[in-house]
């Protein structure tokens, strides 16, 4: 079932499969990577320009593009969603239809408490890793990261990479519940829980910031593609943060 | 001028068919768990047949109507009452008149019941849907005690209550144990012998189940390889391998975006089947094609077309 494109003078190569009878995946590899990332974002904001009938969600993610579909909008109209769905991908890719113009990343700054009371996992990680507390936090905190893709919770974002110094695996057994603005590590991944749910990122910190707000006009504060900084504050700032 | 929730249920949600096109931002679709249910009930009442709809499971809510109403009730057959005394049953019109309380008195069969009223019911929009996701206590309506469902419209008069005559058929066979999926991008993890056990298993739906997922009780799925992939979309129907070898597969509160390698995905069609199922009961599994998935979907939408035509002509003595 999987189709590829080998040959098509496109830029990167891409293999083609269904997700269930609805949904159709384009897949540039599966490595996490930076160029092929931003190759699956120009897709998007390409397709986003002229969203196609028949479409009912674009899903991008680490190496993927996903189209969501109303099979019965195209086989009510006897047309292969599928031939259909890869000849649209296929257009996108010509790069001389390029009409996105490409989003000024600006770095987002994001206020981190990383002491011992927002950060139940920091003093293990770092002992583990042969550290010190003050170290982890430097390390975490002079990277930017890109914004590979949202998933898992509302809001969520999937950043990378951690410096490899502080990479840390998953908790073998998930908390039930993770507070809300919760910074996290999993493997060379860093995120930031939107709001209370369970989870198996290890914590070394916390924001005071809403990650997700549907009262917002943009409801989500990262989105795919954004540049993030985090920078150390207070336990007393962490706490004052909404006055301010 | 509305409904009022005399008593709540254990989760009583207003569902459409999904939030969609946010997914980009990790934000789920959410939506009725059976569509074909909701979709039967508004037909049944002459609405569009996405307008939101509240979806019940049981112990079930009591609500009074404050004033007269056309309402069907489908999906799951709880045992409603009107009054407490008159039964009323599923895939029907019922007029109902001012005053009148409607409860449901016992689980007969199914997971998930659908009440529509004519002309709908006002709910809170966010991103142009009124779908309820669990857990989010800002998005979408959750019915509360003493909390009043306006309705869109009051033009709706009845001298009684009355329940129709007429029954509207699914074209679900919710009897039926056999529930279709279409291979998954990593069912080659599997071994001949293992996708073998998959389909000739009988697997038992775990009473952790809910509306973002079922959990299924059954033999241990062992794959070639434990390496988790990147992650990547999933969607309603995708069935999961998690690392223990159980399969988890994804209903109407899914994630966007998974991790864990998919062995298949439910069709569409036999989606509603698997939505009526509740914890503890069985079904097995049948692998089928893609063509096959869209061929079963396309003689569900002829069916529910059908009886859109049929309502249409019936609704004229409304």
């Amino acid at each position: 079932m999987s189709q590829n494109n080998v040959g098509h003078p496109c830029i990167l190569p891409y293999n083609c499969y269904s997700v269930g009878d609805h949904a159709l995946t384009f897949s540039f590899g599966d490595r996490m990577d930076t160029t092929v990332n931003e190759y699956i974002l120009q897709l998007f904001h390409r397709y986003n320009n002229f969203p196609w009938p028949g479409i009912k969600d674009c899903i991008p993610a680490y190496t993927t593009i996903t189209f969501v579909y109303d099979a019965l909008y195209f086989l009510n109209r006897k047309i292969d969603p599928i031939d259909t769905i890869q000849s649209l991908v296929d257009e996108l890719l010509i790069p001389n239809t390029f009409t996105h113009k490409k989003k000024t990343n600006n770095i987002i700054r994001i206020p981190v408490c990383y002491e011992t009371s927002c950060a139940p996992d920091l003093a293990s990680l770092a002992a583990i890793k042969q550290i010190t507390a003050s170290e982890l936090i430097q390390l975490h905190s002079s990277v930017t990261y890109r914004v590979f893709m949202n998933g898992f919770l509302p809001g969520f974002a999937y950043m990378g990479k951690v410096d490899e110094k502080i990479n840390a695996p998953r908790l073998t057994s998930p908390r039930q519940k993770v507070p809300a603005g919760s910074v996290g590590i999993a493997g060379d991944q860093t995120g930031i829980y939107p709001m209370e749910s369970p989870g198996g990122w290890q914590l070394i910190g916390r924001t005071p910031l809403s990650i997700f707000n549907t009262n917002a006009v943009k409801p989500c504060l990262l989105e795919p593609g954004d540049q993030v900084q985090f920078y150390p504050i207070s336990w007393n700032e962490f706490q004052n943060w909404s006055v301010q | 001028m509305s409904i009022r929730v005399i008593k709540k249920g254990i989760l009583d949600t207003i569902q459409d068919e999904g939030r969609y096109g946010y997914q980009h931002l990790g934000i789920h679709p959410s939506g009725v768990m059976d569509s074909v249910a909701m979709r039967m009930a508004n037909t049944l009442l002459g609405n569009a047949i996405q307008e939101p709809v509240l979806e019940i499971h049981f112990p079930a809510p009591t609500l009074l109507f404050e004033e007269d109403a056309l309402i069907a009730i489908g999906g799951a057959d709880f045992d409603a009452r009107l009054n407490r005394d008159l039964s009323v049953p599923i895939n029907r019109c019922i007029a109902i008149k001012a005053g009148t309380e409607l409860s449901f008195q016992q689980k007969i069969r199914g997971a998930r019941a659908y009440i529509a009223v004519r002309g709908g019911v006002q709910s809170a929009l966010w991103l142009n849907s009124a779908a309820t996701p669990v857990g989010f206590t800002s998005i979408g309506t959750q019915l509360q005690n003493e909390m009043i469902l306006p309705f869109k419209n009051n033009d709706f008069q009845v001298a009684e209550n009355k329940i129709f005559s007429w029954t509207a058929l699914s074209p679900v066979n919710y009897q039926d144990t056999i529930i279709r999926y279409t291979a998954g991008h990593e069912i080659s993890r599997l071994n001949d012998a293992m996708q073998t056990l998959v389909d000739d298993s009988t697997f038992i739906i775990d009473k952790s189940s809910n509306r973002m997922g079922y959990r299924l009780v059954g033999p241990s799925i062992i794959p070639n390889t434990h390496t988790e992939i990147l992650s990547t979309a999933v969607t309603r129907g995708t069935i999961q391998l998690l690392p223990s070898g159980q399969l988890i597969i994804l209903m109407a509160d899914h994630q966007t975006t998974g991790g864990y390698p998919r062995m298949g995905h439910i069709i569409t069609a036999d989606l509603p089947k698997l939505a009526q199922r509740n914890a503890g009961e069985s079904f097995q599994f049948k692998r089928v094609s893609l063509h096959e998935a869209h061929k079963a979907l396309q003689a569900q939408e002829l069916h529910l077309k059908q009886l859109e035509t049929g309502c249409k002509l019936r609704s004229v003595i409304f």
